[in-house]
């Protein structure tokens, strides 16, 4: 089974745009929304020297993803080939993975009301077809391609050649997009953009409060009702008209 | 109270609902029972869900798929409102003194709690009188009155999703007390109306629209009284 995932070159990304605009005509994004980044970090001074680098961001199609968790649907899901994607017709919008994915790479779109965000072109993939931002980045910095396939660039990027994810020891979800580059700009771009710990929104906890409460309330009545009932078998019934 | 007169009290049927609102109960009672195993399998995220996984899949193969079990639920929903709705908006005039009076607990509806716990626990104990109401049909109506709207708003906010989606989020905890609430309530009336033996005429009224004088009489000793009260000043 392919397991797909991405891998940025940051010594390649001239930071133009290209591929913004490239997921943003291939899906028709709303114009203030997008599914991937490309945001300046520096320059600033690093252990290693000073450095100027662009975070390329989009979903990290994690192997644990917090955001399929917090989603009370299951609208959102992880297909066998890692793509994470979202059932438009199971969203109701409530924006719980928005607020779970450390990563921010959810939205609310504005005009149906439903969680979007990047699928790492399943449609196009499925064809056949890299993404749309792999496809139009004229610098090739974007790899694209099957985790499991030693043959693949991907492959050689991450386990040859020391592509890391951004991940921290307290937040690792298992992403599966890797960024490879110079000490210096992988230590600004961590150092900035470190994951923080996924957000659980503040019904989902009173849910998880609540829910034994009104489970055990239910068995109760349940219970009574049972034991009102063997009464009236055991004293039999008494009808008063 | 001699025998000849408890069998014409008996005999002499008194109506007590009117078939719109047996009508309605009866409609409402199957629309919860379509929209509780449906929603209760929409929540199917393993960290939230509170039915089996079992029957969340089952509910969904039932359905060809939870996007269908999403529509089927909603748009009972809808339905249910606009039925829900219409008969208070049009029934508002004559149903409000009945619904008021619900929210009314006198001393004799907290004696009358007491006595029954006894009462269900197999003791012989002495009803306090009661109104149009007993003590216990009010508390689930309460509970039922003050639930239905927030079902109903949080529903359709979710919906459509009317508002944004901090509102969605409250909605669907909202949505959950309000339903848990009322199933907690669900077994003690199905029970009460369908299984006691001792009200089992007040089951059938919910059929007829009709009781019994004399059920009147030992059941709703107030509201007897006060039925006797308006045919003297009449006669």
């Amino acid at each position: 089974m392919a397991k797909y995932a991405m891998v940025f070159d940051l010594n390649k990304c001239v930071g133009c745009h290209a591929c913004v605009i490239a997921c943003k005509a291939e899906w028709g994004l709303p114009p203030n929304k997008s599914r991937c980044w490309v945001k300046p970090i520096g320059p600033s001074n690093t252990p290693y020297g000073l450095a100027s680098t662009f975070y390329i961001g989009l979903c990290n199609h994690c192997d644990k993803p917090s955001c399929i968790e917090e989603c009370p649907t299951k609208a959102t899901y992880k297909t066998d080939e890692g793509f994470v994607l979202v059932n438009k017709e199971l969203c109701i919008g409530c924006g719980n993975c928005v607020l779970a994915c450390p990563y921010g790479a959810r939205y609310i779109n504005p005009i149906d009301k439903k969680v979007d965000k990047c699928t790492f072109c399943y449609e196009r993939v499925k064809k056949g077809k890299p993404p749309a931002c792999v496809k139009t980045c004229p610098t090739n910095a974007r790899i694209f391609g099957d985790l499991e396939d030693k043959s693949s660039a991907v492959y050689k990027k991450v386990y040859k050649e020391g592509a890391f994810p951004l991940a921290t020891e307290k937040v690792n979800l298992y992403p599966n997009v890797f960024y490879i580059g110079k000490k210096r700009d992988i230590y600004l771009l961590s150092k900035t953009y470190a994951p923080e710990k996924p957000n659980i929104s503040l019904p989902n906890q009173i849910w998880k409060l609540i829910s034994p409460l009104i489970l055990a309330g239910g068995t109760l009545s349940l219970l009574g009702v049972f034991i009102a009932f063997i009464n009236q078998l055991i004293k039999g019934e008494e009808e008063e008209v | 109270m001699t025998k000849d007169e408890k069998e014409k009290l008996k005999k002499n049927l008194i109506k007590k609902h009117d078939y719109t609102t047996v009508w309605i109960h009866w409609f409402n009672a199957l629309v919860w029972f379509l929209l509780l195993p449906t929603g209760a399998a929409l929540i199917s995220a393993e960290k939230y869900n509170f039915v089996p996984i079992g029957f969340i899949k089952w509910m969904s193969s039932l359905f060809v798929g939870r996007e269908n079990l999403l529509k089927m639920h909603v748009w009972i929903g809808v339905f249910w409102i606009f039925i829900i709705l219409t008969y208070a908006i049009f029934g508002a005039k004559r149903y409000f003194p009945i619904v008021k009076s619900l929210f009314i607990i006198d001393s004799d509806d907290i004696k009358w709690l007491k006595a029954f716990l006894s009462k269900i626990l197999g003791k012989k104990v002495d009803m306090p009188p009661q109104g149009f109401f007993n003590a216990g049909q009010k508390l689930v109506a309460i509970n039922i009155y003050l639930m239905t709207p927030i079902i109903m708003i949080t529903g359709l906010i979710m919906a459509f999703q009317l508002l944004p989606p901090p509102i969605i989020r409250l909605s669907i905890l909202l949505h959950f007390i309000a339903v848990g609430s009322i199933c907690i309530n669900l077994p003690i009336h199905i029970f009460m109306a369908a299984f006691y033996a001792p009200e089992r005429e007040a089951f059938k009224s919910m059929i007829t629209g009709h009781l019994s004088e004399y059920f009147l009489y030992k059941h709703n000793y107030k509201f007897w009284k006060k039925l006797k009260n308006i045919n003297k000043s009449r006669n």
